[in-house]
């Protein structure tokens, strides 16, 4: 059976990552250039395709030098003379643009799903333990956002509301915590597995063999000084 | 030609396409203009990930040449750029194989160790003798259990006493963290509009 | 991981209503499908993102619906939504007609809130490169109002998705479903429970959830098994080290 050098490869890089749980190390550092340098290409050549589509070949290619495509490529070169410190001021304008864009589509949304859908939700009295969640919901959410009131000393009545909102968001927090180290941990399984498999069980014990090697020259090193 | 810099100019390019994007969501006119606009952004926002690729690019440059600290990495880097950038012109079987196979395990490799370092968080939170602290990691106890899938060997409570936490207390103070996020969005947009924050200028 | 344990787990009740919104799409209807995850969390999102696209185009082999395919976050998105692609068997289907891919069209929530009123002013060319005004499929196919059934794979906060989407599907009933990581699950409950949010996938047992009431188990499942065992170490050390911090605050404090 052919030795599969590919997986061989990728599950060198993946242990070079990992060896940082030891300690900085050369390994790692080239894994992490490496990583840098590849995402890097991949942006250029993705960005360079949709700008050959949307700039290129309607300026260029079919000469519609008349139409929105030469100001909003304008705008991008001006982004790009952010490079330069004499004209870094001007790739104020294209953020700018960018910024309102992505406010007024954020706010837009906001208004709606985030404020109205959820101040507004299910009925409060459906009966029976339903109406005893909804009553907890709307506890946890009218005494969260007293804490998050700051134009006022949290004293007295609010002061009471925002202790115990305080409670209510660390319950949220840490259930978000719990949940979001499970999906951390779950990210390595898959790794874990082909590295028990050929050809990652071989890079598995060089890896092996590479890690004792270190730990006894840090060890000498240590000795010495 | 001094006018040119005035900051009234980025507010301007900020509020015209706010406004016209608000204008068609609540009245239905502009249409067409808003689908320009965004088109626009969608455009620049190629030009941004241009910019960060040559930025970084520069950077690397200039770290090289000075020989600073760190300078063989930047070889590396620049190496791996430059060939795998080739590659997707003159060998793409290799650029797809560095793409799909080697960055795509590399990443996960990369943030899986995120993984492995938030455990020392407990050595960490478990030096504090705080009741919240205590709220905190009862509630990352019962997230973890109730996310196990096997969690229903170990005791058949775990499933109903998590669905029950994660739909009523979580709500609760996702539902307050949520309109706070949303109050406080609609109140930093509003005093961009007046001109009061200039974050988004560098300033 | 060595022996599988096929140990048991729950289909959770949101896969469960994911899987009958997908089914529930009627003949000839458009199906979206966002793939806006990253590398890392392929190992999560992956299960979930090809039994999603497998039923996808199960339905557009019996009941003649459409897909269509974007990434709008990350490149990444893009490169992971074909591998998911990858596994779908394609035979008879064509392209432009039955399906179109749309590829990497960078601005995110600009993006998703162009594609609610004009999809093909965001999309003026397919990821191959041909003008979305000349795909056949793409003739009736503009906005919300064509859209039934709106799918988003992420490894970021969903809320963008829900703002951007929200009041519009919710208008024409036009159901959300969402594939996310375990971590986001709780940020989702709100709109959830409100009814913004259809549906969701909760990570590889929402993925293995799917695999299994399609009748296609497949990486989720396997993976389910080594998750638990890695799980349970995890929080067998967090109770360990608890418990050795507890063991000396009692003994200083006496």
């Amino acid at each position: 059976m052919e030795f599969d050098w590919g997986t061989a490869i990728e599950m060198s890089l993946v242990l070079m990552a990992w060896s940082l749980l030891y300690r900085d190390n050369i390994l790692y550092r080239i894994a992490e250039n490496l990583t840098v340098g590849w995402f890097m290409a991949m942006s250029l050549v993705v960005g360079l395709d949709i700008l050959k589509s949307r700039v290129y070949t309607p300026l260029i290619i079919r000469g519609e030098w008349l139409s929105p495509t030469l100001i909003v490529t304008i705008l991008g070169l001006l982004y790009l003379l952010r490079l330069l410190p004499e004209t870094r001021w001007l790739a104020r304008w294209p953020i700018s643009f960018m910024a309102g864009v992505a406010s007024a589509v954020a706010v837009k949304g906001v208004i709606y799903a985030q404020i109205i859908r959820l101040v507004t939700m299910k009925s409060w009295a459906v009966g029976g333990l339903e109406s005893i969640n909804n009553i907890i919901i709307a506890t946890f959410t009218f005494t969260g956002l007293c804490y998050f009131i700051f134009t006022r000393e949290h004293k007295g009545v609010l002061g009471a509301l925002a202790g115990f909102g305080k409670y209510a968001l660390m319950i949220c927090f840490g259930w978000t915590a719990g949940t979001y180290l499970m999906s951390l941990i779950s990210m390595s399984v898959g790794h874990m597995q082909t590295l028990m498999q050929v050809p990652g069980i071989y890079v598995s014990m060089l890896g092996v063999i590479i890690l004792i090697i270190g730990i006894i020259y840090d060890r000498i090193k240590i000795s010495k000084t | 030609m001094s006018w040119i810099r005035r900051r009234e100019i980025c507010i301007l390019l900020y509020v015209i396409p706010a406004a016209i994007i608000l204008i068609n969501h609540f009245s239905g006119s502009l249409g067409p203009v808003t689908s320009e606009i965004i088109l626009w952004a969608s455009t620049l926002a190629t030009f941004a990930i241009l910019l960060g690729v040559i930025s970084l690019f520069q950077h690397h440059l200039t770290v090289l040449a000075r020989q600073r600290r760190g300078w063989p990495y930047s070889i590396i880097l620049l190496a791996s750029f430059l060939t795998t950038f080739a590659f997707n012109y003159i060998y793409p079987t290799a650029y797809d194989f560095i793409i799909n196979r080697l960055l795509a395990s590399l990443q996960m490799a990369l943030l899986a160790y995120v993984g492995f370092y938030s455990y020392t968080l407990f050595f960490r939170a478990s030096g504090t003798k705080n009741p919240y602290v205590l709220v905190l990691l009862v509630a990352i106890l019962l997230g973890l259990f109730y996310n196990l899938p096997m969690r229903d060997v170990i005791w058949t409570g775990w499933g109903p006493l998590g669905k029950w936490v994660n739909d009523v207390p979580n709500t609760g103070g996702m539902n307050a963290l949520l309109i706070g996020v949303g109050i406080g969005t609609l109140a930093l947009f509003i005093r961009t509009i007046l001109g009061y924050e200039e974050a988004y200028l560098g300033g | 991981m060595l022996r599988p344990l096929a140990l048991p787990f729950p289909i959770e009740e949101p896969t469960r209503k994911a899987y009958e919104l997908l089914e529930k799409v009627p003949k000839g209807g458009v199906i979206v499908l966002v793939s806006d995850e990253g590398f890392p969390s392929w190992a999560e999102l992956g299960p979930g993102e090809i039994a999603v696209y497998r039923h996808a185009f199960r339905k557009v082999k019996q009941d003649g619906c459409k897909v269509i395919m974007l990434t709008c976050y990350e490149i990444a998105g893009m490169i992971l939504g074909e591998r998911a692609l990858s596994y779908v068997d394609l035979t008879g289907l064509k392209y432009g007609e039955d399906w179109v891919q749309l590829g990497f069209i960078p601005g995110y929530e600009a993006v998703l809130a162009g594609m609610i009123k004009d999809l093909k002013s965001i999309a003026p060319v397919d990821k191959f490169g041909t003008p979305t005004k000349d795909i056949p499929m793409l003739k009736n196919i503009n906005s919300i109002d064509d859209y039934d059934f709106l799918y988003a794979c992420t490894y970021t906060a969903m809320d963008v998705y829900i703002r951007q989407w929200g009041e519009a599907a919710l208008a024409r009933g036009v159901p959300i479903v969402i594939n996310m990581l375990s971590g986001t699950v709780p940020l989702a409950m709100p709109y959830y429970r409100a009814g913004t949010l259809s549906a969701y996938l909760n990570s590889v047992i929402g993925g293995a959830g799917y695999e299994m009431l399609i009748g296609q188990p497949g990486m989720g499942v396997a993976l389910l098994d080594a998750q638990s065992t890695a799980h349970l170490l995890a929080i067998g050390l967090i109770i360990f080290v608890q418990g050795i911090f507890t063991v000396r605050f009692m003994t200083r404090r006496r």
